[in-house]
């Protein structure tokens, strides 16, 4: 029989292999303070092994079959009903999204062709006053004629529709959606044009040659 | 008997944690008739009494019915089952205190071995740091390997090893100061 080293022997019982085993336990047989520890190692190991536990527990699986039925039956629990209130939200949130947004688009594009009108009506009103105002120079000649009798009646009257023209735009570029003050300014306008065509006509009729 | 087993084994392990998955019933039934008894057994280890042990076996299967979708397959399916118990026994202990039933264990121990040596070392048992006796009633009462424990535990092999030995010396210098 091979030296047995007895530091060795927790080692072997530990880990070691059958042979090796055999070996420290034929060595304990002639060593004292190896017998006793080996027949500790045995005690400790036969009563662990003895803490194993077996005993019959015939409702433990129904218990368990009926907790598994139970939640397969009741689908609203535990994640699925988070996972469920999760969709609910989304579907909402999704819905408000969809009964708005058509309303805020129709006030965008209502404000937007509103702007728009707005802008070609600006345009058409700059045009005609732009004429107007081709129209009142060639006029300026005629009206600066004293000679001509009617000629301080109608400048009068051209400063003061131009007077009344000044107010009413300085309350039109305030308020450009004021549909009354855009008529008046229109108004106004048109008397301007109907003047100064009666003045050029008049002078026309003075000098039919010309 | 431990858990890892041959090829045909692991597949079959497979095979079940795949109907598992499923919610196939009958599957956790089978699984419960494979390795029901020893779950009893190793959440009565860690427990002390039957009662908690049911309710920890019943908790575990929830669990996993539940949860079964977080099955990765690092482990065999049964070992992380058993993972599972021994968290769920953890958890108890945590919040319901340890309630050992010290006539029980003290009868059927002392059946088998010295009555004094066997009170000694229960006495020493509950004197381990919880993580030595965890491993050592996995390994030495249940006949886990260091591979099963350390995947269950999550702690390394070496861990494993480490903590048994030192476990096992303990329990060897109970009885020897007893004596």
């Amino acid at each position: 029989m091979r030296e047995f080293d007895c530091a060795q022997l927790e080692a072997v019982l530990n880990e070691g292999e059958a042979e090796d085993v055999a070996a420290a336990r034929a060595h304990a047989a002639q060593c004292e303070s190896c017998r006793r520890e080996v027949e500790a190692w045995d005690q400790v190991a036969a009563w662990a092994t003895g803490r194993r536990q077996n005993w019959a527990s015939p409702g433990l699986w129904p218990r368990i079959r009926e907790g598994m039925t139970a939640r397969t039956a009741r689908p609203w629990a535990g994640w699925q009903a988070w996972l469920a209130a999760a969709a609910m939200l989304v579907l909402t949130v999704s819905a408000v999204w969809l009964v708005r947004r058509p309303v805020r688009q129709e006030q965008a594009s209502r404000e937007f062709l509103t702007q728009q009108a707005l802008s070609e009506a600006e345009a058409s009103r700059s045009a005609y006053v732009h004429s107007i105002e081709r129209l009142a120079e060639l006029a300026a000649p005629v009206l600066k004629d004293d000679k001509r009798a009617a000629m301080p009646v109608y400048r009068e009257k051209l400063q003061l529709l131009d007077q009344a023209i000044a107010e009413v735009r300085h309350a039109a570029a305030e308020n450009p959606l004021n549909a009354q003050v855009q008529a008046e300014l229109a108004s106004l306008y048109d008397e301007k044009l109907k003047t100064l065509r009666e003045v050029l006509k008049y002078a026309d009729s003075e000098n039919p040659g010309v | 008997m431990t858990l890892q087993e041959p090829a045909v084994r692991q597949a079959a392990d497979l095979d079940l944690a795949e109907r598992c998955r499923q919610q196939d019933v009958s599957a956790y039934e089978q699984f419960f008739r494979l390795y029901g008894g020893r779950m009893k057994s190793v959440a009565w280890n860690l427990l002390g009494n039957r009662e908690d042990a049911e309710d920890a076996v019943q908790d575990t299967f929830m669990k996993v019915f539940r949860s079964v979708e977080g099955f990765q397959g690092q482990a065999a399916f049964s070992t992380w089952v058993f993972r599972i118990l021994v968290n769920t026994c953890r958890d108890a202990i945590r919040t319901r205190g340890r309630r050992a039933e010290e006539p029980e264990q003290s009868k059927e121990i002392g059946a088998q071995n010295n009555p004094v040596a066997s009170i000694a070392l229960e006495r020493a048992l509950k004197k381990l740091n919880p993580r030595q006796r965890e491993v050592f009633l996995l390994a030495d009462s249940e006949g886990f390997s260091h591979a099963e424990i350390a995947a269950m535990l999550d702690i390394p092999e070496g861990t494993s090893r480490g903590l048994l030995c030192e476990a096992r010396r303990a329990l060897r210098l109970a009885l020897t100061e007893g004596k």
